[in-house]
């Protein structure tokens, strides 16, 4: 970013607080939107690999990106053969379209993909050659039938992009189909309660864990999806409740709908969660026992090697596979945007309305018919494919055979803030730069 | 070749000396025009694992505010930390959308000077007077539920005592006094103001400059809101006086993140007024900002349903504050704390003594 471009945001910024006061006067409540947060936070960008000039001889195709999660207490771990997967979205917040799309889309690319809070769709499983089944707060479609078929099974302990609050769909999307899959009535904006029916502490969290091991015959990995907040301490109790893995979803997740005030002022970076959860596991002796998932912003194959050369075992993503099905871009005649949605395609959050032009959220037939599925998960196994390629091409650049061996030393930050969050040194420095705490004026709490 | 804006030649600062010139003054009645460290460095750290959040549909969040219980025997109760500030600057429609407005929220309304009726009426009136003694006499004709003392760059500490004083016995012990100051060696002035007898503290920001009244080459020799809070409260903590003040924070606080923030790192209620004024429609584009405000006023159609509009922004920052609060696992905006909290620059964790998010 240039400092023309700073500037141009500093203009932004009062007419951005004009808009929001004015709606909010008219709203007198809060603003609900979806995609992702507008803060400016550090993020991948703000470190960098340095790879030698001579980094030896291994040829791309040499290059290892397959990864195997779940050997901590599961019978049949999940082996993915790239370090990425498709993170969890509803069936409610997406058509079927979409969630058919993605599903058949990971299959190709040999990995994952997560059903949401809002149950399973035949469709799905029938196409994924992975798949993870979600239990969220809410247990909306959620039935043991579908959930014995699960490749993995993830609890939702919370999202990166609205912490601690449960789903949201408005009503325009609570179509008669996905009222009756979730036993609500149609038409009416649903709020998902954000605690677990079995379950508000970590205690009885790990007889819940337990329970589905049971349910599961031991035989598929639970791994819990925790937002980035206080990282630390949560990913310790999760291992302790028994989880096979962690998922630590970060600040820069994106969402069908949240409220604006957790997307854009709860929770914490991606970038230090990874950190933070790898040091967790390493003080309990876990790292490598139990393995960690990193979610929340990741664009491409260099933020997801980032990712795993900070400590995390593979990443989620999904604003990224939304995008590679098309959201944000104008379908020359198909779509309009700025009649559809009143903004021009790039600049769309408008996911929670139902209003999709591109079908993607959207439970309206007539949109949702704009999504070709077999052209769409072709574009999501090539986005993956990419990805894939990009992470070969960093890992070879090290001379290493796997992307696994990625490592934090591979990596320098370029500003102060990332040097303390990710450990890193800054480029160029070899010491990694620390807050003085002694001479920091501390004002602990009472 | 395409030139950014220079650093320091910004149309702002072109638009200033060209008005000074003329003769006038350019009154930044919003922000000062530069980048200063806000509300949004800081990130809550909601429950998870070690806490659990409440439900947003089925528990409460107590939002009821009681400010300068230290000495009064009736304090200032309102319904939300959040009240307006308003000005006698200001045109008499815009004064009284704000009155009317902060009665609507069953929140409290800031003024001093000649009130108009509208004021008179509001629900929770803090009347605002200067530091001087003979500031104590006018106080008996006029109903208002706390008084706030605006202290000034010659007032003396001893005389703010006995003004205090006089206040407090004028009034017969029942409301509250306040003392407002701009935020500058915030540690030693919420010391002094303690000492003074004042039952709750308003700490101005650097984002604060009052409309209509230019301090001119002072205005900006101040600290951001969000370093002036931790401030406070640390005075307080050394003085063995944590929750006998009451701070109010005011200054850049626009949205319920802001607010909340404000509450987390040790104030009691915030201020508002910028917020307000785009609400009621009084400023309808950041261009109006730099415009003299002193000569306008709500126009016919912005001034009807101006003071509906300032409720449901307050109303919306509350539902806010709320929502932050319960995904905290709080089920009380006061309970609101410290370590809710982590920063996401390396000035504003100075700044606030805060944790950087990941250290």
């Amino acid at each position: 970013m240039t400092s023309s471009d700073l500037m141009n945001l500093d203009e932004q910024r009062n007419e951005r607080i004009f808009e929001d006061v004015q709606v909010k006067a008219e709203l007198g409540r809060y603003r609900i939107r979806g995609f992702s947060t507008f803060q400016r936070l550090v993020h991948f960008d703000d470190v960098v690999f340095l790879p030698p000039a001579f980094g030896g001889a291994t040829k791309l195709d040499q290059v290892s990106t397959k990864t195997i999660l779940g050997t901590r207490f599961a019978r049949d771990p999940m082996k993915l053969e790239t370090p990425v997967y498709i993170t969890g979205m509803s069936y409610g917040a997406l058509s079927k379209s979409a969630k058919t799309a993605l599903a058949k889309g990971a299959a190709k690319a040999g990995t994952a993909s997560c059903t949401g809070d809002g149950g399973m769709l035949p469709e799905e499983r029938g196409f994924a050659s992975i798949m993870i089944y979600q239990l969220n707060a809410s247990r909306y479609g959620v039935s043991p039938r579908d959930l014995v078929q699960g490749d993995a099974i993830e609890v939702v302990v919370g999202q990166g992009a609205k912490p601690a609050t449960g789903g949201l769909l408005m009503g325009q999307k609570v179509s008669e189909i996905i009222a009756e899959k979730r036993d609500l009535p149609a038409g009416i904006d649903q709020r998902s309660p954000t605690r677990h029916p079995e379950w508000m502490g970590p205690d009885d969290l790990g007889i819940f864990v337990e329970m589905l091991r049971e349910v599961t015959d031991w035989r598929v990995p639970i791994q819990l999806k925790i937002p980035a907040c206080r990282v630390k301490d949560d990913v310790k109790l999760a291992a302790k409740a028994g989880a096979d893995g962690v998922v630590i979803d970060g600040m820069q997740a994106g969402t069908g709908a949240s409220s604006e005030v957790l997307l854009d002022h709860s929770g914490i970076p991606t970038l230090p969660a990874i950190v933070l959860a790898r040091e967790a596991l390493e003080e309990l002796g876990l790292r490598g026992k139990v393995y960690l998932v990193a979610s929340g912003g990741i664009r491409n194959g260099v933020d997801a090697a980032k990712a795993i050369a900070l400590g995390a075992d593979a990443v989620a993503i999904g604003q990224a596979a939304i995008i590679a099905l098309n959201c944000n871009r104008e379908l020359p005649g198909i779509t309009d945007f700025e009649k559809e949605v009143g903004v021009k395609a790039g600049y769309c959050t408008k996911c929670h309305t139902g209003k999709c032009p591109v079908g993607i959220t959207t439970q309206n037939p007539e949109l949702e018919r704009r999504l070709v599925v077999d052209e769409a998960s072709e574009r999501v196994a090539n986005f993956l494919n990419s990805m894939t390629q990009e992470m070969r091409t960093i890992t070879r650049a090290f001379g290493r055979r796997s992307v696994q061996e990625l490592v934090p030393g591979d990596l320098a930050a370029l500003n102060l803030e990332t040097s303390v969050m990710a450990r890193l040194p800054i480029v160029g420095a070899e010491r990694v730069f620390t807050m003085d705490r002694k001479s920091t004026r501390r004002k602990e709490a009472q | 070749m395409i030139y950014p804006h220079s650093q320091i030649w910004t149309p702002e600062t072109i638009q200033d000396i060209h008005l000074r010139a003329d003769g006038g003054y350019l009154l930044s009645g919003f922000r000062p025009f530069r980048e200063i460290p806000t509300f949004d460095e800081l990130v809550f750290l909601a429950a998870g694992l070690t806490r659990f959040p409440l439900e947003g549909y089925k528990e409460k969040c107590r939002t009821k505010t009681i400010l300068g219980a230290r000495s009064s025997s009736v304090p200032l109760v309102i319904e939300t930390p959040v009240y307006i500030t308003s000005s006698g600057a200001l045109g008499k429609s815009i004064r009284g959308a704000l009155a009317e407005g902060s009665s609507l929220i069953q929140s409290a309304l800031s003024i001093g000077g000649r009130l108009l009726p509208e004021e008179t009426k509001a629900k929770r009136l803090i009347y605002e007077v200067s530091a001087e003694l003979k500031s104590a006499r006018a106080l008996s004709a006029i109903r208002m539920d706390a008084v706030q003392v605006n202290v000034s760059h010659d007032t003396n500490p001893e005389r703010l005592a006995v003004l205090i004083k006089k206040i407090k016995a004028e009034r017969e012990h029942r409301i509250p006094v306040f003392v407002s100051f701009a935020a500058g060696r915030v540690k030693d002035d919420v010391k002094a103001a303690l000492r003074s007898g004042a039952d709750a503290i308003v700490v101005r920001g650097l984002e604060t400059v009052p409309a209509g009244s230019p301090e001119g080459a002072l205005s900006f020799s101040r600290m951001p809101t969000v370093a002036a809070i931790p401030q406070a409260r640390e005075a307080l903590r050394e003085s063995k006086s944590l929750g006998e003040l009451n701070i109010i924070a005011s200054g850049g606080i626009i949205t319920g993140a802001d607010a909340a923030k404000a509450l987390a790192l040790g104030a009691d209620a915030v201020s508002i007024r910028e917020g307000a004024l785009i609400a009621a429609g009084y400023y309808r584009s950041p261009g109006e900002l730099a415009s003299d405000i002193t000569r306008r006023d709500l126009s016919g159609a912005s001034a009807s349903g101006a003071a509906e509009r300032v409720a449901k922004l307050v109303n919306s920052i509350t539902m806010e504050m709320a929502l932050l609060a319960r995904s905290l696992g709080k089920g009380d905006l006061q309970s609101l704390e410290y370590e809710d909290l982590a920063a996401l620059t390396i000035e504003a964790s100075m700044m606030t003594g805060l944790r950087l998010a990941g250290e």
